[in-house]
């Protein structure tokens, strides 16, 4: 394994050289709280969107006379497609509710300040791109919401002064929404849009890694070393902050608002009894007896519970090893 | 509407506080922040809703273009939404802040 790495390493030191510049040897504040998670969850949120919108192009047809048929066939005889276009529709709400997350930290901890104002704009074109690509993904379906939601917002253009009936006339491709709205509109958001999130995406994070992380104190926190060069404030981004983030990831996944909601506790539950390394039994007796909540409410299916507590067993016996 | 996403870009330059975390702020910028928060939730269950949702004022006035409740309720909300970004180059820098530390503080 390591003669494989040092065979890659001396043809193309950039990957190396990469992986340090922007996680082992990227320093970022040693005080990220609870609000910094959000970053990594929007990364997150836009892998599944990807993931499950490339299995939905797969058997979804952009024609106005197949379309809502097509994502029916999904719904219906596509083995697993009812689940995911359910992961597409919801993860959109939930990049939403994540990215607006994600900035309101920037207006707490003034991220958005000098000399962070590029990744702050950079960060303004992710979520104006975002917009765009909820809004072309929502005519897809074709059915009525689609058809009037499209019908609406392009109007709105054509509320611009002067240019506004061009403009719609421009952005529908015909008179009226159609098959020609349909197919520009797929195209927009199956490959246009995604390359530009994508690239947006790449910016943002380099613009940040040029800087540096803001922290909760908006103070530098490179500005500390100690008599052997360490700074006394940061830490490299891996494993500390991978570790953190997928803390996250596994928290965040089973709390979607797809899942149950007896799971949703657990997600939070199981992931807690992991930690103190105490048995699920008597975990729960405390819960009740302390808070009160009585012990209906913290119950979940089995096999929830078990995929909850081995993923996180994983996660840490992984973390405890870097 | 466009207005609304647009100022964004220009936050970091409307922003004139000597500090940047809310930790440090004075209690005009954190009562604006909140105002803005409550004014963006409001505004987002507005848009799902006809306006008709609140129901209607029982009686009639000159300035009543429209007698729907949710409607005026929208449009206060928008103007304190659009407030909290026209008027923070002023409350920013007026607003009473505390000393900032050197290094990083914990709070567990």
């Amino acid at each position: 394994m390591i003669g494989v790495w040092k065979w890659i390493d001396s043809r193309m030191p950039t990957l190396g050289s990469a992986w340090r510049k922007h996680a082992a040897e990227y320093y970022a504040p040693k005080n990220f709280n609870f609000w910094y998670y959000f970053g990594s969850l929007a990364l997150l949120v836009l892998v599944i969107q990807i993931v499950s919108g490339i299995f939905l192009t797969m058997n979804y047809k952009p024609d106005a006379n197949l379309a809502f048929g097509s994502v029916e066939y999904i719904m219906r005889d596509v083995p697993g497609g009812w689940i995911i276009r359910y992961i597409h529709s919801t993860g959109a709400s939930a990049f939403f509710i994540v990215v607006y997350l994600h900035m309101f930290r920037a207006l707490l901890y003034g991220s958005h300040k000098e000399p962070r104002e590029l990744v702050w704009i950079f960060g303004v074109l992710i979520y104006l791109t975002l917009m765009g690509e909820a809004f072309f993904g929502y005519l897809l379906p074709w059915g009525q919401m689609s058809f009037w939601g499209a019908q609406v917002i392009v109007n709105l253009f054509g509320a611009v002064p002067f240019i506004g009936p061009d403009l719609a006339l421009w952005i529908r491709g015909d008179y009226v929404v159609s098959d020609a709205t349909l197919n520009r509109f797929f195209a927009l958001h199956v490959i246009a849009l995604p390359l530009v999130l994508l690239g947006l995406v790449v910016a943002h994070l380099l613009a940040l890694h040029d800087v540096g992380s803001n922290n909760p104190d908006g103070v530098d926190a490179k500005s500390f070393k100690s008599p052997d060069g360490r700074y006394l404030d940061a830490i490299p981004f891996h494993p500390y902050y991978t570790v953190k983030d997928l803390v996250g990831a596994i928290v965040f996944s089973p709390s979607s608002p797809s899942s149950c909601s007896s799971c949703r506790r657990w997600a939070v539950i199981s992931w807690r009894t992991t930690i103190s390394s105490r048995p699920i039994r008597s975990r729960r007796r405390r819960t009740s007896r302390r808070c009160g909540t009585s012990r209906r409410s913290t119950r979940s299916c089995a096999p929830c519970r078990r995929c909850f507590i081995l993923s996180s067993q994983v996660c840490w016996r992984w973390a405890s090893r870097c | 509407m466009g207005v609304a996403v647009l100022i964004l870009f220009f936050l970091p330059w409307l922003d004139r506080s000597p500090v940047k975390s809310i930790r440090y702020r004075g209690v005009v910028y954190k009562a604006w922040l909140a105002a803005f928060v409550v004014v963006f939730l409001i505004l987002g269950y507005l848009g799902t809703e006809p306006t008709t949702v609140w129901g209607q004022f029982g009686f009639d006035a000159f300035f009543l273009d429209t007698k729907d409740v949710a409607t005026w309720v929208a449009r206060l909300c928008s103007i304190v939404y659009f407030l909290f970004f026209f008027l923070m180059p002023w409350y920013t820098a007026r607003d009473k802040v505390t000393p900032v530390p050197q290094r990083v503080v914990y709070h567990s």
